[in-house]
């Protein structure tokens, strides 16, 4: 039974293309037919960040459109076999996307894989609605600071009220939290908000905590996502996020802030 | 809801009782009703009430008669042989927590009141200017909502005509409202608003207090204008002399 996740959070710029591509990534990697589709029409990152931006011919608004087959827009990943990507049109925008359209592409691409990533767009406007609107599950990535915390609050409610489950009256979309950029140094001088104040504020279960890395952006720009870097906190950080939303019991490895922590004085070292 | 009789035998009774229901035939919709007898009470002579015309005129729009009170032993007994209920004598008060005066109270939640000249005029016809009828007080059941998902940016939650009671936390950005009182069992993070029909004996309680704003029958402070001291405590707000009272709870 496939699975739909939307990776979401109402604020720009807090890691959800980064997040969707190593989680996508990360999910083929322990053997799982895996597409990661960008809803992010006219803002198209994914394949860049994905490594495939150079062999895009057909995207998603056209297989909306039925310009063209699904077989024809998904890019197949060099890396792992079951990995593809459904990358966005770079020369629309929102509005080329239709409800039914979606809902369409979505089932199909329900019968061809095991888990469908969908990249959303900012903002909780149309773009942001189609792409939480097929959702099984959704990772609600957020940054440790208030204004991304509100938003991922303001997009839970959508979540509860603008969605097929929802609509159904199914067993509403099933909720991670994903807290990105973490920086236990900023953490423990309170410059940031601390996980446990976060996870009071938003009350959904945590499904991983990266730490804040020069290694994301290095992957991203290479486009190689940082699961692929094990060495990494990030990449280990994604890796265990895999584990869980596989339903593993893994272990947080920064559960705490202790400022005197391994991370911390590692971090402490590279300041 | 009580109905007060003060001059049943004028011929516009029923037509009065229609327009009334008219100006807001939702909110009177199935109300059940109570006869109140007390002016016809204070009557030299106390005169015969056609209870089941009474009856049938407010069936006919939709409202139902259940009952009388302070009437006379005389004048309730044709009420109580077309079965209505005669209920214990009480004056018209307010609601059983009121601690004011009660007809000093006006009632703002009730737009079809008119005000009631009609008790210092026992002779139906000294009573021209004002209505035979004039429903007095409402005394529905409230009823309450209860609340147990989180209420998150962007949200409302309305409790109309009652209580609300949320069991988890109330985000910045949410707003929670009842025309009763409000309880919160979380964190009140965004806005909360008891009495929003007007009520100013309604309350508002919570277990972690820190809102945007809140806000009793129209008073309100934002955030900025509420002491630091009260944040992360218990509080319980209340109108006290036409301004709010914040007081911590043990």
């Amino acid at each position: 039974m496939a699975k739909v996740i939307v990776m979401t959070s109402g604020k720009g710029g807090v890691g959800k293309t980064t997040s969707t591509a190593a989680i996508g990534t990360g999910l083929a990697m322990r053997g799982e037919k895996t597409v990661v589709v960008d809803f992010d029409v006219g803002l198209r990152n994914l394949d860049l960040i994905m490594g495939c931006e150079r062999r895009v011919v057909y995207d998603f608004v056209n297989v909306v459109n039925g310009e063209a087959k699904l077989g024809q827009a998904l890019i197949k990943d060099k890396r792992f076999d079951n990995l593809y990507v459904l990358a966005a049109s770079q020369t629309r925008d929102k509005d080329a996307l239709s409800k039914e359209g979606v809902v369409k592409v979505i089932d199909q691409l329900r019968e061809q894989f095991d888990y469908v990533i969908c990249d959303s767009p900012a903002g909780i406007e149309k773009g942001a609605q189609l792409a939480m609107y097929c959702a099984d599950e959704a990772i609600i990535v957020t940054n440790p600071e208030v204004s991304s915390v509100r938003d991922s609050d303001r997009i839970l409610g959508l979540l509860a009220s603008k969605t097929l489950r929802s609509e159904k009256d199914l067993e509403p979309v099933k909720q991670h939290l994903l807290l990105t950029r973490y920086d236990v140094g900023r953490v423990a001088r309170g410059e940031m908000l601390k996980v446990d104040d976060i996870l009071e504020i938003l009350s959904i279960p945590l499904v991983g905590v990266i730490p804040e890395s020069e290694a994301v952006l290095r992957a991203s720009n290479t486009g190689n996502p940082v699961i692929l870097d094990s060495e990494n906190p990030a990449g280990k950080a994604y890796a265990d996020a895999v584990s869980r939303l596989l339903g593993h019991q893994v272990e947080h490895r920064f559960p705490s802030e202790q400022p005197r922590g391994f991370f911390a004085r590692l971090f402490g070292r590279a300041a | 809801m009580v109905l007060r009789l003060v001059d049943p035998s004028r011929p516009d009774f029923a037509q009065q009782i229609v327009e009334k229901v008219g100006q807001a035939p939702g909110f009177y919709r199935d109300a059940p009703i109570v006869l109140d007898l007390e002016t016809l009470a204070r009557w030299p002579a106390p005169p015969t009430v056609d209870f089941a015309g009474i009856r049938a005129a407010l069936a006919s729009v939709g409202l139902v008669c259940v009952g009388v009170q302070n009437g006379t032993p005389q004048l309730t007994e044709g009420a109580r042989r077309i079965g209505l209920a005669v209920f214990p004598t009480i004056r018209p008060a307010g609601r059983a927590n009121a601690a004011r005066e009660p007809d000093a109270e006006p009632e703002p939640e009730r737009p079809a009141a008119r005000p009631s000249a009609a008790a210092s005029a026992p002779s139906p016809q000294a009573a021209a200017p004002s209505p035979p009828v004039a429903p007095v007080k409402a005394a529905p059941p409230p009823r309450t909502r209860v609340v147990s998902e989180p209420v998150r940016s962007g949200q409302q939650v309305y409790a109309k005509g009652g209580d609300l009671i949320v069991l988890g936390t109330v985000n910045a950005g949410g707003e929670v409202l009842a025309d009763g009182n409000v309880h919160i069992y979380g964190t009140l993070r965004g806005k909360a608003i008891a009495g929003a029909a007007g009520d100013r004996e309604a309350r508002l309680f919570c277990q972690r207090f820190d809102p945007e704003l809140v806000s009793i029958a129209g008073l309100f402070r934002v955030a900025d204008q509420i002491g630091p001291e009260l944040v992360g405590q218990r509080v319980g707000v209340r109108i006290v002399d036409d301004a709010l009272a914040f007081d911590r709870l043990s």
